[in-house]
């Protein structure tokens, strides 16, 4: 089993773990997270068919593991208060997060788009990531998710037209201050 | 502070731009940890698991081994038994026998067809289990859902044509007990391939929705829109409404409340800030057929505009209304004349007018079916002096008005 864990590790490791990064955008919660996934690979292990790529299959477990913690999350908060409504809950996930290191020596433009990143669908995000951040082609994504292509590219799209319109709102004149002092 | 113009090639350059991320845990203490992991999680299950060479079972497997064995000694001399006795009643009556076999034979293939539908149904649910992993589509032509299965909830989600002149009511039934409403909302918007099934993209995308008891005791829906979710001219604006209407007609709710993120009422150009509206059942709409891409996409049974009684509904039913692509979905040829008793609709086909076990006759039932539905009707019973089945029905018989129209897997 370690031979396993060692090959997928040197071959695939850091594209994952940046993968539940941006995901979760929380570096000790990634940490979990690919833990989890890593299990996850090694129990059905013998199960991968190869109808598609070991690197898809890796990234499509990890996607799952992402949405169950995301829903964990919300059904947690869901308990405190009940009326908490799914905005609520991504601002108290993500909102009281400082921007990680890596982030915060970036220019503006960056971390004003890794901010509004959060305001795209889940699905939305995930489309984002792994085309431009993780550069995986259409097909790729499309196998990853258990989508049709044309369904990766209707959804990318529809994301970076959110992230357009929030950006423009963001940087331009008289932009929303909380926005602003949020990215200090 | 510069004035910004961000385009889309911008927005994507800027995304592959985005820092790279290393994770500073080095392989050997991962290891270490998902090993440890593992080993617990091996552990735990073992406990639970029981073996067929567990002591305190060997001495009952054993019994039922022996029972089995007497069992398997003795049957085949009593269906022996019972042969005989049935080959002689058949050389009584074998002519009266041939007649019935023909009858019955039509008749067992209702319930075969039945059960393939709630075959699908418990897969789906098999698969939504393990994260919609696997896909399972519906394998009949059925547009319709009859029943509510038990531990199902129902969520519809209306979808715009391709035109954007009416809309799609597109079903999916989700397991409760993994499944809030709020939740099976979200995941169905997720579930919908506008392009291939030749429609629009659904205007609720972005809208989360929450479900509570008002004052009065009744239930409503509240919707959250985003800002940026704009409806420009009154025809948007018309089919916005009728969005709203055919998603959450179905699911119990008497009203909806607008928030616009989070603050009451969403603006609309034509009808100004709408802050509630009241969800009706019964918009008395005929259902028709439409498919968005000709051959490509598959057919749904469409509400169209609503009319004042049944026979109209029918009537229109015939000729379908070109100009919003809704097509007839009662096909030529077909006759029948209707009577109505309270909650009861009963339409009898006309000797002449000829059935057949096809998709097309069996959207042509499951449309008029839901049409009843529309105008209050809850038992529709249809009639043919020859014909008794179409697809899984079985005309001459009382059966109850679906609960919503084309479903789709709840999964991908």
């Amino acid at each position: 089993m370690k031979e396993v864990f060692q090959r997928l590790y040197e071959t695939y490791h850091h594209e994952l773990f940046q993968f539940l990064f941006y995901m979760v955008k929380n570096r000790e919660q990634a940490e979990d997270l690919v833990q989890e996934v890593y299990i996850k690979v090694l129990k059905s292990y013998n199960q991968f068919e190869g109808r598609s790529s070991e690197k898809t299959w890796l990234f499509s477990i990890g996607r799952h593991v992402a949405i169950d913690w995301f829903r964990k999350q919300k059904r947690r908060n869901e308990n405190q208060a009940n009326n908490i409504t799914e905005e609520v809950f991504e601002n108290l996930v993500f909102d009281d997060a400082p921007l990680p290191d890596e982030m915060v020596i970036q220019n503006e433009e960056i971390k004003a788009l890794y901010t509004c990143m959060k305001k795209c669908t889940v699905d939305q995000r995930t489309v984002l990531i792994l085309r431009y951040i993780q550069s995986f082609s259409i097909k790729e994504t499309a196998s990853i998710l258990d989508w049709s292509e044309s369904k990766v590219k209707t959804t990318q799209h529809r994301g970076v037209k959110v992230l357009q319109s929030l950006m423009n709102e963001m940087m331009s004149e008289g932009g929303n201050q909380d926005e602003k002092v949020r990215l200090q | 502070m510069k004035k910004s113009d961000f385009n889309e090639d911008r927005i994507e350059e800027l995304l592959s731009q985005m820092p790279k991320i290393q994770d500073n845990q080095d392989a050997d203490s991962l290891f270490e940890k998902i090993n440890s992991q593992l080993e617990e999680e091996e552990r735990i299950p073992e406990k639970k698991t029981v073996r067929w060479f567990d002591k305190k079972y060997t001495i009952p497997a054993v019994l039922s081994v022996a029972a089995i064995l007497f069992f398997a000694l003795l049957v085949p001399s009593m269906s022996n038994q019972q042969n005989q006795m049935e080959m002689s009643m058949e050389s009584h009556s074998a002519n009266e026998e041939a007649t019935f076999d023909k009858a019955e034979e039509e008749l067992e293939m209702a319930p075969k067809s039945f059960d393939n539908g709630a075959n699908t149904t418990e897969e789906f649910s098999i698969a939504g289990n393990e994260g919609s992993m696997g896909m399972l589509p519906p394998n009949d032509e059925s547009r319709v859902i009859t029943e509510l299965p038990k531990g199902f909830g129902l969520m519809v989600l209306a979808v715009p044509d391709l035109q954007a002149q009416m809309v799609v009511p597109i079903s999916f039934l989700y397991p409760e007990t993994q499944y809030s409403v709020t939740e099976a909302f979200e995941q169905a918007t997720q579930l919908l391939q506008e392009d291939e099934w030749g429609l629009s993209a659904f205007m609720l995308e972005q809208a989360t929705i929450e479900t509570e008891v008002t004052e009065s005791g009744n239930e409503r829906v509240v919707m959250n829109l985003q800002q940026n979710v704009a409806f420009e001219g009154s025809a948007m604006e018309t089919i916005f409404l009728q969005t709203v209407q055919e998603t959450f007609k179905r699911l119990g709710y008497e009203e909806i409340q607008f928030l616009t993120e989070g603050s009451p009422g969403i603006k609309l150009s034509h009808s100004g800030t709408l802050t509630e509206m009241k969800l009706i059942q019964d918009t008395k709409k005929p259902y028709y057929k439409h498919q968005g891409i000709t051959g490509a996409s598959p057919v749904f049974l469409v509400p169209g505009i609503s009319v004042d009684t049944i026979q109209e509904a029918f009537n229109s039913m015939k000729v379908g209304i070109e100009t919003y692509g809704l097509m007839p979905s009662i096909p030529a040829g077909i006759d029948f004349t209707i009577q109505t008793d309270q909650n009861h609709v009963i339409v009898q086909f006309t000797e002449q007018s000829q059935l057949n076990n096809n998709p097309e006759h069996q959207w042509m039932l499951e449309a008029m079916l839901l049409t009843v539905k529309e105008f209050g009707f809850e038992t529709v019973t249809f009639e043919h002096p020859n014909h008794h089945i179409v697809g899984p029905y079985s005309l001459n018989e009382e059966m109850n008005v679906p609960i919503a129209p084309n479903p789709m897997p709840f999964n991908r």
